[in-house]
């Protein structure tokens, strides 16, 4: 009945913008009815047998389209997106995409300065999105949109007001749960009229529920849950704190992997982050701190991975971009895991901090000689959060001291630099270290086990203008690794690459896992391919070898399957 | 119901092929301590404008923006043009970005796009993207970054001007 209404207004307003045509040649100032969209396809076509990588779905070839379209008229607004995944989903989007078409969003509103209503499928964020964050990221396949509706009003200079409601998006279908939330955003400078120039001030506060009919019979589960974030912020030219405080009404405890604790459904949970940073001349200085326990928030129980979020939990830690760094990526931790197999002893969230400092050393100086270079420290690590238990064996989630802020084993570490060098119109070169602690059966799979591999990994990249129009590109990448969980050991990685700008590139990579304690699983993950641009159209054709591990795009990871085959990707905007 | 609405979809894009290209309502924080609606700022600048979508875990994003960043004094006296760098970094990376910019040396305005509104409104499928705006309209637009790239944005903006 909804999808009708909405597109019923969608053919209303396809009327009225026929109707400005024919109009618009008598007044030509009159509003305009304005249309964009893009269609974004990638594309698989996937090896059966090439030495270890094995494929078993029912075809071999995969596709992620999206088709998508927005009218906009004066202060409405009108779109949707159309999906196609043939024959089956690309690897490593959610399996329950396989094969299926249909609509991925569709919504319709108004838009003004003072108010916004919005109905359909949502995206919207809450402060940092600990309490709510409706997001889409077509590379892990994830789109949570709220289906329902929205409204937001800004009735003074300075303050926002929203209140929203429905199910999150689940695959083609919606959650069993519903969504409702309320958000306040206040700039206290514009709203009080605050003369003071030199700090600005913003609080901000939101209440979200999610309400279920799940019953379950054996554990006493709440069927509805209440997050509460309270926000407060203050800045200058030079410095900035932002604080975001958030609690949760008793939940169950579950898993990264949907699985929920047994008699559990009276844990409350909490979140503390803490962000500040420093700015003068030609440096940059971030810290942020952060505690997690039982903030995994959804609208569905037993939801897996990325299906039915209502919160955003992302690490905190650096993305890095070269390929061999991203073998050991970390994953927040925000619901339980057990971290030690032997006594069964349980763990809650995380506790931890990073910070960076960037540093612009300046022309002519003894550091940054003739053309000056940029330099990055950074350095973060992430525990899980101590307790005290009663009793030595099977200590469960009862015994737990559950609201201690004690740091305790090592989740994750990393810490290196990074030097950037412009030498002449030419040449730049980049000089990367970083180090990583990663415990590979926490962040990977939930547990258990404690073991936590070292690793060092260092990179030159160089970068060669020919001429104006043509250049290009290396790296060397080392990974040193010693305690994997899956026994890879050592890998050597390259890339090269040769572009002529701004149409084509050519690239060719490999990463050759040469210490792996399997002889033969000594591969090289080789790729090689080319990518065009044309106006507003990119497309680029691949063929090579993509190694199982854990992908990560902004804070949210999936993990991957081993695969070889042909890829493309097709993109295009209007 | 399903399968009229690709039909409505593919039937607007033919009638409506001319399709308007112009600078979406939505305002985004800056590091400049101001909200800036874009369309607004695109419908009064009189100056050509680069809009540059990046993000700090993005490596040809910070390639472009500091190619940019070599010339940057040289385009401005020539041409006038203004580089606004798009943040689409989300909460785990937002706070960084500002950080990275100065470490950069870069004296960009910087919009946050926190949750991505502005990146879904000009269907921007990845970074970087890189679109002109000139007198409210968007005038050229490119994905992707290879070095050289900036010659024929450069190119662009000029033409804009003679």
């Amino acid at each position: 009945m909804k999808k009708i209404l909405i597109l019923s207004a969608l053919t209303g307003l396809y009327t009225i913008s026929l109707k400005a045509q024919e109009n618009s040649s008598v007044q030509p100032e009159k509003t305009k009815l304005i249309i964009t969209g893009g269609v974004e396809s990638n594309a698989a076509w996937y090896n059966r047998y090439d030495e270890k990588f094995l494929f078993f779905e029912d075809s071999r070839f995969g596709s992620n389209t999206y088709l998508k379209t927005e009218l906009r008229y004066g202060h409405f607004f009108a779109g949707g997106q159309y999906e196609l995944y043939k024959n089956i989903a690309v690897l490593g989007s959610p399996k329950a995409f396989n094969g299926k078409q249909g609509l991925g969003t569709l919504y319709a509103g108004y838009q003004s300065d003072k108010i916004d209503v919005t109905a359909g499928y949502i995206y919207d964020q809450f402060g940092s999105g600990l309490a709510f964050r409706t997001w889409e990221d077509r590379q892990l396949g994830l789109n949570n949109a709220l289906i329902g509706g929205r409204i937001a009003v800004r009735p003074v200079k300075g303050l926002e007001l929203k209140i929203l409601g429905g199910n999150i998006r689940n695959i083609f279908s919606k959650s069993d749960g519903e969504v409702y939330g309320a958000d306040m955003e206040l700039q206290l400078n514009d709203a009080l009229k605050i003369k003071a120039k030199k700090w600005r001030y913003n609080i901000g506060s939101s209440y979200v529920l999610r309400h279920t009919d799940y019953i379950d019979t054996i554990n006493e589960v709440p069927r509805s849950v209440g997050v509460v974030s309270l926000r407060a912020g203050a800045k200058n030219d030079h410095f900035a704190i932002q604080a975001e405080w958030v609690q949760k009404s008793k939940d169950i405890l579950s898993n990264g992997s949907g699985q929920v604790l047994y008699d559990s459904g009276k844990y409350t949970g909490n979140a503390l982050l803490i962000n500040t940073s420093y700015t003068g001349k030609q440096v940059g200085i971030n810290v942020t701190l952060r505690k997690l326990r039982n903030m995994d928030f959804r609208a569905e129980r037993g939801s897996l991975f990325v299906n039915n979020l209502i919160n955003y939990l992302p690490a905190l830690t650096p993305q890095h971009h070269f390929s061999l760094q991203n073998i050991y990526p970390y994953n927040a931790q925000g619901g339980y895991y057990i971290l030690t197999g032997l006594n069964n002893i349980f763990n809650v969230g995380e506790i931890g901090g990073n910070a960076e400092i960037y540093y612009n050393v300046p022309k002519n100086t003894g550091l940054g000689g003739k053309t000056g270079l940029q330099l990055s420290l950074h350095y973060g690590e992430f525990h899980a959060i101590d307790f005290e238990s009663d009793s030595d064996f099977g200590a469960s989630i009862k015994d737990l001291n559950y609201n201690s802020n004690k740091f305790g084993d090592l989740l994750f570490r990393d810490y290196g630099f990074e030097v950037k060098k412009t030498w002449n119109k030419k040449l730049k070169t980049e000089f990367n270290y970083t180090h990583f602690n990663y415990n590979g059966f926490i962040i990977e799979s939930g547990g258990p086990g404690t073991p936590t591999t070292a690793a060092d990994f260092i990179a030159v990249d160089g970068t060669y203008k020919i001429n104006k129009k043509h250049s290009l590109q290396m790296d060397l990448q080392h990974l040193w690794s010693r305690e994997d969980i899956q026994h890879r050991g050592n890998w050597a990685a390259a890339t090269l690459e040769y572009s002529w700008a701004p149409y084509v590139s050519f690239y060719a990579t490999d990463l050759y896992n040469y210490g792996n304690d399997k002889k033969d699983e000594q591969i090289h993950y080789y790729n090689f391919g080319t990518a065009i641009n044309y106006k507003n159209a990119r497309l680029s054709i691949g063929y090579g070898r993509q190694r199982q591990g854990l992908f990560c795009v902004g804070g949210v990871c999936r993990l991957v399957p081993a695969s070889s085959g042909f890829n493309a990707s097709f993109n295009y905007n209007f | 119901m399903k399968f009229i609405t690709p039909v409505v979809l593919v039937m607007l894009l033919p009638v409506f092929g001319m399709s308007q290209k112009s600078i979406p309502d939505i305002s985004l924080r800056s590091n400049r301590n101001t909200e800036i609606n874009l369309k607004k700022f695109a419908d009064t600048v009189n100056h050509p404008v680069i809009i540059s979508f990046w993000a700090t875990w993005c490596t040809p994003c910070i390639n472009e923006l500091e190619a940019f960043n070599e010339s940057y004094e040289d385009w401005q006296e020539t041409t006038g043009v203004e580089v606004v760098a798009v943040s689409i970094d989300d909460a785990r990376s937002t706070s960084r970005a500002n950080s990275l910019a100065i470490g950069k040396g870069w004296n960009y305005t910087i919009l946050f796009d926190e949750n991505q509104e502005l990146k879904r409104a000009l269907n921007i499928a990845n970074v970087p993207a890189t679109i002109v705006i000139y007198k409210g309209d968007i005038i050229y637009t490119h994905n992707s970054y290879h070095p050289g790239d900036e010659e024929e944005l450069y190119e662009k903006v000029k033409e804009l001007i003679k």
